[in-house]
């Protein structure tokens, strides 16, 4: 759209209008005729200041990894606005969206599905570079640039000579972070990073993010069904339920006095390490 | 050290349904000898669910399978042995497993999308492990179909039966699951990560499940990564690692004094919702180290005394 009139007082990283998003629902559809669109995203706020860490809450079916996906323009949204530092991302031609894309990406949830398992890691690392011309002259095959990658999530370079498959659960997911942060991205989408790993193996990934935030000034976005895990990590709260924003503010204040009943329920739903044999029998059931 | 008592009230302890005694089993392949399993020792009691915690690659999955019988051929138990309900099955083979299993004891998976048949309905699933073991047939099959999953709070249990797995949300699955693990009443239950895909509010109903069945009497062995599961669910633990048994003990006592430095570790990385200052603290890999040159110490142990 239009760039801001004032360059001095800048436009948040992210402002998200009204999002909305349909996709066709193949349940529904009948012979001869289109499938009918089914609303999988509806009227999403919220705004994204840069070195931000924003937490997006909700359980399987709410559309957080589609909202991941609209946020990247892997699935462009019918409705609403997606700001950029004030320039609107849905009007972007082909130059501004490339420009786009490396400023914001995303990080996938199952590693093993996002990186290509016939290539060794630091080429996976590197191809961002390689594919925009950005590797430097005396690093022609990216070796150079993909150990520094490896080493700012916390790899040894060696392990850049090994294929996908020949790594840890927690050490796959570095890698997919490592390629994110090859652009040196300003804004990070992570959709479920941290799911299909052990605890100790999810707690370093999470200390990554953290370090990542506070060094580089690295806003985020992070997607989870685990709200213990975002309120260790973000200062605000998104909570999503069959694509409508139930809830949104500061994290300290929702998890202290959730309003919505929905937001309640997930909190009470969450067995605390902390032994209680009468708990479950308190639980009601919905 | 592993006394029965306490969490959940004084009941008294029947006969153990499942005994593992001094467990070693290890993966003979391609001229390596890899033990996957050192000297585990745990018990599992009537009406009582027992956790065996611990993370990826540690042996807890191990146990599960060498309490079904399902140990992949090239793994070999050299020592130790295995009771369930009464009988040493450390050396059984398939066929005398078979008349165990769904009777004596049973399974409930993680992922109950592939547990189930993708292209059989409900109900014909369920009538196979009903005619298997139980023998049943015709309209006696779909009443005690119709039971199992109002046992379960199946809503809507007649059309669940008519449908297709793929046609049910992940919480029914796994109730699908459980009914049919618990069809034939076994004697033990192993649970493995049975909530692990399951959203937050769905894990509760599916604890909930789990925990109202068990009064009726079965011994549960709940295998799992999640502390607030075994906290909430749990009446007894064990904490492997490097398939050795580092802790054992009631619930409350090992949540509450932690013996071992592992344990301590996994506590202080589970994250925590209701302690904003509370920073995650991943496992130490010194400490990591150590367990695992305490496992090769071990190794060299029981090299020298066979």
């Amino acid at each position: 759209m239009t760039r801001p009139m004032n360059p001095i007082a800048p436009s948040p990283l992210l402002q998200v209008r009204g999002l909305g998003l349909s996709l066709p629902d193949i349940a529904r559809k009948r012979f001869f005729s289109a499938a009918p669109l089914k609303r999988i995203l509806r009227d999403v706020h919220f705004t994204l200041e840069s070195g931000a860490t924003l937490g997006v809450i909700g359980e399987s079916g709410s559309g957080k990894s589609t909202l991941a996906r609209a946020l990247t323009m892997l699935m462009p949204p019918q409705d609403g606005e997606l700001l950029f530092q004030g320039r609107n991302v849905r009007s972007f031609g082909a130059a501004d969206m490339v420009a786009y894309r490396t400023q914001v990406q995303l990080v996938f949830q199952d590693p093993m599905s996002a990186l290509n398992p016939r290539r060794r890691v630091r080429d996976i690392v590197s191809q961002p570079l390689r594919v925009l011309g950005q590797l430097a002259r005396d690093d022609r095959d990216g070796a150079h640039a993909a150990a520094q990658l490896l080493e700012r999530v916390g790899l040894a370079s060696q392990l850049g000579g090994r294929y996908p498959h020949e790594l840890s659960g927690g050490q796959r997911q570095r890698v997919g972070i490592a390629r994110a942060l090859a652009l040196r991205p300003l804004a990070l989408i992570a959709d479920e990073v941290t799911s299909g790993l052990d605890v100790s193996a999810q707690a370093r990934i999470v200390a990554l993010l953290e370090q990542m935030q506070r060094d580089n000034g690295l806003a985020l976005v992070f997607i989870s069904h685990d709200l213990s895990l975002v309120r260790s990590l973000c200062d605000q709260v998104l909570i999503l339920r069959e694509g409508v924003v139930v809830e949104h503010g500061d994290a300290a204040n929702i998890f202290a006095n959730p309003r919505h009943a929905y937001t309640r329920e997930l909190l009470d739903s969450i067995p605390l390490p902390e032994p209680d044999p009468g708990w479950l029998e308190r639980q009601t059931v919905a | 050290m592993s006394d029965m008592k306490g969490a959940h009230g004084a009941v008294p302890v029947a006969a153990p349904v499942l005994q593992i005694d001094n467990l070693h089993v290890e993966v003979r392949q391609a001229g390596r000898v890899t033990p996957i399993l050192r000297g585990v020792t745990l018990s599992v009691s009537a009406g009582r669910i027992h956790a065996l915690v611990g993370e990826s690659g540690g042996g807890k999955s191990m146990v599960a399978k060498a309490a079904t019988g399902l140990l992949p051929e090239s793994a070999v138990t050299t020592r130790g042995r295995i009771v369930l309900d009464s009988q040493d099955v450390t050396s059984w083979n398939e066929r005398r497993w078979r008349t165990l299993r769904g009777r004596t004891v049973s399974m409930v998976l993680q992922d109950p999308l592939t547990a189930l048949n993708p292209v059989r309905r409900i109900g014909a699933q369920m009538a196979d492990v009903l005619y298997l073991h139980q023998g049943l047939r015709g309209a006696a099959v779909d009443a005690e179909n119709l039971r199992l999953l109002e046992q379960v709070q199946m809503r809507d249990p007649a059309q669940v039966l008519r449908q297709y797995p793929h046609q049910l949300s992940g919480g029914m699955r796994q109730r699908v699951v459980i009914a049919m693990a618990w069809a034939c009443r076994p004697r033990l239950i192993i649970c493995d990560e049975p909530t692990t895909a399951l959203d937050v509010t769905v894990q509760k109903q599916v604890l909930r499940l789990i925990h109202k069945l068990v009064g009726e009497g079965q011994g549960v062995l709940m295998v799992t990564h999640d502390l607030g599961v075994v906290a909430k669910l749990c009446h007894s633990m064990s904490v492997i690692h490097g398939g050795r048994i580092l802790e054992s003990g009631s619930v409350q006592d090992v949540f509450a004094q932690p013996q071992h430095a592992y344990t301590r570790a996994l506590l202080a990385a589970t994250p925590r919702f209701d302690r904003p200052g509370h920073t995650l603290v991943p496992v130490d890999d010194g400490l990591i180290e150590q367990l695992d040159a305490e496992a090769r110490a071990y190794d060299r142990c029981q090299a020298v005394l066979a």
